[in-house]
């Protein structure tokens, strides 16, 4: 592909000689395409719609959908999940304190 | 008192992967910045100058070694507090007007609400482009920017200013009110660290200059003392040819010729020998000259 | 706090003028618009039926605006070097990372409430008065779209914005489905190995369904006030616990 437009033009003693115009500036700010993600999450969203079954489901069945307030494995997840979270912050913090600590002790030493 | 800045073995090695191996971006880089000079850091494209000023401001850690900034570590953000810094071609968002940015980086200084307008209105004049504080970015042309970006750098009162190529794209009158504004800050006793590659400008505003090759530090000092001490001694005379040159490159003399003559060139401290061996040949002297190195000519002698 | 809010105000004014935004938004609007058109039901199933479209629609379109606003956000700033100036400041890469992701909340969020304010009309307009419900499920929707936006905030600060959206929707899609489709499989693994594994990217996963509120405003079912206070502070904790470690990787990355 022509990086750039050709033009004849004539030069001293009648020679021609050929001038090209520079190719055009790249954009100095290229930022990501976000259309392709919108593309690709509608098409996903729009499958995930005709997927959800409870969607469809309107007869004396739907009392049974989405009660998961009365599941226990709902809340124990949530439980469980809140108490490894405490957990692994305790210790990433015990950690980060206990590197802080030792770097100090390095530097006075 | 403690350097504005200082770097002690300053190392970074880049990992490049199994097959290419490493890549040492800077060598051991061992400065001290004295308070209220400007500090000139030169070197060729990729030499680490970049790498250097991203290592100081913890945009990166270093491999190796340690580096102060006004007495802090540079792993602390509160040692930026009274820093300012200007990028190698800065961009901002483009819906914002300078004013915009300048109240943004105010609040970032930690200047009260208050202030905010009246600091921002100061850096923009400081910076000479009062008249476009609320025109876009997006509208303003390369140079305006970067203009904008020596204001936000400003913003704040640092004591100390990191500058990367402050006058990329800026046309005569800007680099030359750039340059009477480093002294300004200069004189009121900031330091500026100044990374450029416009080498005449280095050579007229720096206190001292640092020369980079390749990672490695291989100058430093005022730049008289960077600059080869010897003068060069220029004579001009009639034609010299055949055996008569060969006599005086035997004296250290370099002979060019040019269409009036030849001129000889030599160090100063063959001039005795010079004259004399002129005097044995008759050689006339039209004229004498004396030529000290330029930066360019030491940056080119150390860096090349 | 001033740094975050000061970030999170820039985030705002940039990500309102992103054309994905108002797509995303004028799009879930024309959906619970166009649900209006299912008149084929009687009026009370009807209802029903738009209450849940509605609601589907408002997560959907939440979270895909709180994934394709949190994925760009930082790695925009990177790519286009806006955030030399910014980090050069005395301000922390966690207040960075925290700033960009209360930006992107507050976004997600202006578009959340102006599809609920919609389908407040609309269902004002069929029952002819305000369902409080409503409120319920949209608060616990923001609570979600909360808990995403954080994912995709800290995916986003160490990998591109196309591996960032990916992962958080796919994040997204088993959360959803997580107690109801994958409950059973720690049990039915036989190695001890691979029911570790199994079990530390189940109980990562987020529970998703437990902020779906959309049958008991459809139905008027009764949740207990104990249920709501813990899934609410756990989905709270849950955006904090994530974006701590974003911003712990951020610290390292290098720009």
């Amino acid at each position: 592909m022509a990086e750039g437009r050709e033009r004849k033009a004539e030069g001293p003693e009648g020679k021609g000689c050929v001038l090209s115009s520079p190719p055009p500036h790249p954009n100095p700010n290229p930022l990501p395409q976000e259309r392709g993600y919108v593309v690709h999450l509608l098409g996903a969203m729009a499958a995930l719609i005709g997927l959800c079954s409870p969607v469809w489901a309107h007869g004396d069945e739907a009392e049974e959908l989405g009660h998961h307030w009365e599941l226990a494995a709902y809340i124990g997840e949530v439980r469980l999940q809140l108490a490894l979270m405490a957990g692994i912050t305790c210790a990433i913090a015990a950690w980060l304190l206990a590197a802080r600590y030792l770097r100090k002790r390095g530097a006075r030493g | 008192m403690s350097a504005p800045l200082s770097t002690n073995e300053l190392t970074k090695v880049y990992n490049l992967g199994r097959k290419k191996g490493t890549k040492t971006a800077l060598d051991s880089l061992t400065i001290d910045v004295p308070e209220g000079v400007i500090f000139g850091f030169l070197g060729p494209n990729g030499a680490g100058k970049t790498t250097t000023i991203k290592l100081l401001l913890d945009f990166m850690k270093p491999t190796r070694g340690t580096a102060t900034v006004l007495g802090r570590p540079t792993t602390e953000p509160a040692t930026r507090k009274l820093v300012g810094y200007l990028p190698e071609q800065p961009y901002f968002h483009k819906f914002l007007t300078p004013t915009e940015v300048l109240s943004m980086h105010a609040g970032f200084a930690g200047i009260d609400r208050r202030e905010i307008k009246q600091a921002a209105a100061a850096a923009l004049q400081q910076a000479g482009i009062a008249q476009y504080a609320d025109t876009p970015i997006s509208k303003l042309s390369k140079g305006l920017t970067q203009r904008v970006g020596i204001a936000q750098a400003l913003i704040g009162d640092p004591k100390l200013l990191i500058l990367d190529e402050p006058t990329s794209g800026l046309d005569p009158i800007g680099r030359r009110h750039t340059r009477d504004l480093l002294v300004e800050l200069r004189d009121q006793g900031k330091t500026v660290f100044l990374s450029s590659h416009l080498l005449s400008e280095i050579e007229n505003v720096c206190d001292v200059v640092a020369v980079l090759k390749a990672g490695k530090l291989v100058a430093c000092g005022p730049p008289d003392q960077v600059k080869e001490q010897n003068s060069q001694v220029v004579i001009q005379t009639s034609t010299v040819g055949g055996d008569a040159a060969e006599r005086l490159r035997f004296a250290g003399v370099t002979v060019v010729d040019d269409p009036g003559g030849s001129a000889l060139k030599f160090d100063v401290d063959y001039l005795y020998r010079v004259v004399m061996t002129m005097e044995s040949m008759r050689l006339p002297v039209h004229s004498v000259n004396t030529q000290r190195e330029s930066l360019e000519e030491a940056f080119l002698r150390l860096a090349a | 706090m001033r740094p975050i809010w000061i970030i999170a105000r820039m985030s705002v004014l940039e990500n309102s003028r992103k054309h994905v935004f108002h797509v995303l938004c004028l799009l879930t609007l024309a959906l619970i618009a166009g649900s209006t058109l299912l008149s084929i039901f009687t009026e009370g199933v009807q209802v029903k039926i738009l209450k849940d479209l509605c609601m589907t629609s408002i997560l959907f379109g939440g979270a895909a605006l709180a994934i394709t606003l949190g994925c760009t956000g930082i790695p925009n700033d990177v790519e286009s070097r806006t955030i030399y100036p910014i980090i050069a400041r005395p301000i922390s890469r966690a207040q960075y990372v925290v700033g960009k992701f209360l930006g992107t909340m507050l976004t997600v969020s202006m578009g959340v409430i102006a599809m609920a304010a919609v389908f407040g009309v609309l269902i004002a307009s069929y029952q002819h008065t305000f369902d409080p419900y409503l409120l319920l499920a949209v608060g616990f929707t923001l609570i979600e779209v909360c808990v995403i936006a954080a994912i995709s905030t800290t995916i986003s600060t160490l990998a591109s914005p196309a591996i960032t959206a990916v992962l958080t929707f796919l994040i997204y899609i088993c959360g959803s489905i997580k107690i109801g489709y994958f409950g059973g499989l720690i049990d039915r693994a036989t190695s001890g190995f691979v029911k570790v594994i199994y079990a530390a990217i189940y109980h990562a996963l987020p529970n998703l369904e437990c902020f779906n509120l959309k049958t008991a405003l459809v139905h008027h079912d009764y949740v207990p006030v104990a249920y709501l206070a813990q899934v609410a502070i756990y989905g709270l904790c849950y955006a904090a616990f994530v974006l701590f470690l974003g911003t712990l990787g951020f610290a390292r990355k290098e720009v």
